[in-house]
């Protein structure tokens, strides 16, 4: 594996029984790879197997087939603890209904990923407080997620996925609830963080969205075409 | 480290859903006040009441007095159904004091002074410790040298003092508690105040060596004959009934015995184990429909900081935090209610005259009760502690991307 790959998944698939009897293979035959630094993005219609493919990929999930290799070593094999500790320094998560936790203010949204964590409140808050002015809210700190528009909302998303210092970032759908200016301002965002090393795997139904990605697949019926 | 911020994180966030805050801090606040008043009760119980299920007390009538060997010929050795006989006994002394023995394992069981009455302190537990009423005064010993100064001060708990005939032959006791005399004080103790010590100190104390009081100059202030059986399963009862009736012609000198029948107690025993059942079971349905409520309306936000990397252990903390402090400040606010509402019951001399009980309220503050009450309300909700661990972890990340 060339180390400018961060993930490489090699035959994926997934199936699931739907009923009695019907098998769907949500993902059929996947191969991916991931470079560094670099915005990979995945389109296909609704119910090709793009969310599937993006949570077997992020640890979410696991392939009925296929290994996951993160730099050589296979996710796809671990428990979910494991893959809890794993996730918390390699991995964000940027979501299409944002899911901001409502009961904390902007700053502690971004800040939440790292309560858990062995750093200082202050080295936390310090933290927070760069990326929310990297996405231009600098204002709106003590807002609750309900005060914020849904750009706003996705924005703060986005700084929240970054305060791990992960290594990639996957995101669903992240401009599915957004107008077009602030579809393309995320996409921007987005696209800027990948100037720092930080890959960004999106999957989205959005062609449009081609434009600010490194490197694009199409997914069909759980393949790619 | 990390554990204990997101503790602190958590304390901090759970006031924010005011939604299910309020509602629910209320909830606690009133079952903690049901919790508060149904243990004092039970408590109360325990201390005040155990003598009506367990005991049978045959008090002197005033028509002249009993002495000690009287008492116990009369009473007899062998009552059956009964577990202890208590007499107690007492001596004046001078022209105020009334030595009084007591029996240091029933302490419940003197139909006059029951723990609740104490003031401050304990009763005696030991040899050669004493527990004086309120309003005693004491030459306290600690002149030494110079008998002639005497100075006359209120008792105060482990305060130590000499009773004594002579300078050579005092006898040293210390205060264990203080308790405040009946008011009106009872017939039989006819004003003078009280000191009580265990029942073998009073006979070294009253005995040759030292007051050298007779056998006939020591009289009985009554009689507890205690039964057997437990309270709980009722078994006390008959024998309570079975001695009295067993009482039931001492002779003149004596009143008639005081017991409370089968049935009534039967009716009241049933009453508290109700309430208490209906208390118990009030908290710890309410906690588990909460901790209930809680896994729902924080489901998606469970899978958001699983899928951030939070731990089993991580989310459990956040969500568990939330009903932890939710039960606690309602607790804390129905104790400080209660306690409130009894001040002004207190100071409310419109109230103290209806109710010429007042005094004998609860007035909890630094009591059992209260500790006991906080620890009921804590407990109830562990099982909700296990529904919510067991319905946390069963939150997958993946959920967050099935659209609501
Ligand atoms: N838990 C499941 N059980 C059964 N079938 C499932 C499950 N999850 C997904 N599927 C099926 O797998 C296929 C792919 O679903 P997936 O959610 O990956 O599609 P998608 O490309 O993300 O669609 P959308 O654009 O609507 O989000 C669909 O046919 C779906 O019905
Ligand atoms: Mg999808």
């Amino acid at each position: 594996m060339s180390n400018r790959v961060l993930i490489e998944a090699k035959n994926l698939m997934k199936e699931y029984i739907r009923g009695k009897r019907e098998v769907v293979m949500a993902v059929n035959d996947v191969d991916i790879q991931i470079p560094k630094g670099k915005m990979v993005l995945v389109t296909g219609p609704s119910g090709s197997g793009k969310s599937t493919l993006l949570n077997i990929l992020s640890g979410l999930d696991k392939p009925t087939e296929g290994k996951v290799l993160y730099e050589d070593e296979n996710i796809a094999e671990w428990d979910e603890e494991k893959l809890a500790k794993f996730r918390r320094g390699n991995v964000g998560f940027i979501f299409q209904n944002w899911e901001l936790i409502p009961i904390m203010t902007a700053l502690e949204n971004i800040e939440s990923p790292l309560y858990p964590l062995k750093i200082k409140s202050k080295e936390i808050r310090t933290r927070a407080i760069s990326l929310l002015k990297q996405v231009g809210l600098w204002d709106k700190a003590d807002n609750y997620p309900d005060e914020l528009s849904g750009g706003e909302q996705q924005r703060i998303g986005i700084a929240r996925a970054l305060v791990g210092k992960p290594r990639i970032i996957f995101a669903d759908e992240p401009t599915g609830n957004l107008d077009v200016d602030n579809a393309a301002s995320i996409m921007r965002l987005l696209k800027s963080f990948t100037k720092r090393d930080t890959s960004v795997l999106t999957v989205t139904h959005n062609e449009e969205l081609k434009k600010y990605a490194d490197l694009t697949h199409r997914m069909s019926s759980g393949r790619f075409v | 480290m990390g554990l204990f911020k997101l503790f602190m994180k958590s304390i901090i966030f759970s006031t924010r859903s005011r939604r299910r805050f309020f509602p629910f801090v209320i909830i606690f606040c009133i079952l903690s006040c049901a919790t508060i008043i149904l243990l004092y009760n039970f408590d109360n119980f325990s201390r005040e009441g155990l003598l009506v299920h367990r005991g049978v007390v045959v008090e002197i009538s005033t028509l002249g007095t009993v002495d000690y060997g009287e008492a116990k010929t009369a009473i007899g050795t062998n009552i059956p159904g009964a577990e202890a006989v208590i007499y107690y006994r007492y001596v004046d002394f001078g022209n105020n004091l009334r030595i009084c023995s007591i029996n240091t394992k029933y302490k419940w069981a003197f139909s006059e002074i029951k723990p609740n009455d104490l003031v401050s302190g304990s009763f005696p537990g030991n040899d050669r410790e004493a527990l004086v009423s309120d309003k005693v005064l004491l030459t306290l010993s600690d002149e030494e040298g110079a008998p002639a100064v005497r100075i006359f001060t209120k008792p105060v708990v482990g305060a130590k003092f000499k009773i004594g005939i002579s300078n050579e032959t005092t006898f040293e006791l210390k205060i264990s508690g203080i308790f405040k005399r009946p008011d009106p004080p009872s017939n039989i103790a006819s004003g003078r105040e009280w000191i009580l010590i265990p029942e073998d100190s009073f006979e070294t104390l009253i005995g040759g060596q030292n007051l050298g009081y007779g056998d006939t100059q020591i009289n009985i202030h009554s009689i507890s004959i205690i039964a057997s059986g437990d309270v709980f399963s009722g078994a006390s009862y008959s024998n309570v009934d079975r001695i009295a009736a067993s009482l039931d012609d001492l002779g003149a000198e004596y009143r008639s015995p005081i017991y409370t029948s089968k049935t009534d107690k039967d009716a009241q025993r049933n009453m508290m184990f109700l309430s208490l059942l209906f208390g118990i079971f009030g908290t710890f349905m309410v906690s588990t429909l909460y901790s209930y409520l809680i896994t729902r309306f924080r489901r998606r936000e469970v899978a958001v900081l699983k899928a951030m990397g939070y731990s089993g252990w991580d989310v459990r903390i956040v969500v568990l935090c939330e009903i932890l402090v939710v039960a606690i400040t309602g607790f804390i606010i129905g104790l400080v209610t209660i306690q409130g509402y009894l001040w002004l019951i207190r100071q409310s001399t419109y109230f103290y005259q209806f109710i010429n009980f007042s005094y004998n309220l609860p007035f909890l503050t630094p009591s059992l009760t209260a500790v006991m009450s906080f620890l009921a309300v804590v407990l109830s909700c562990i099982p909700g502690f296990f529904l919510i661990t067991i319905r946390i972890l069963s939150v997958r990340p993946i959920e967050i991307f099935r659209q609501k």
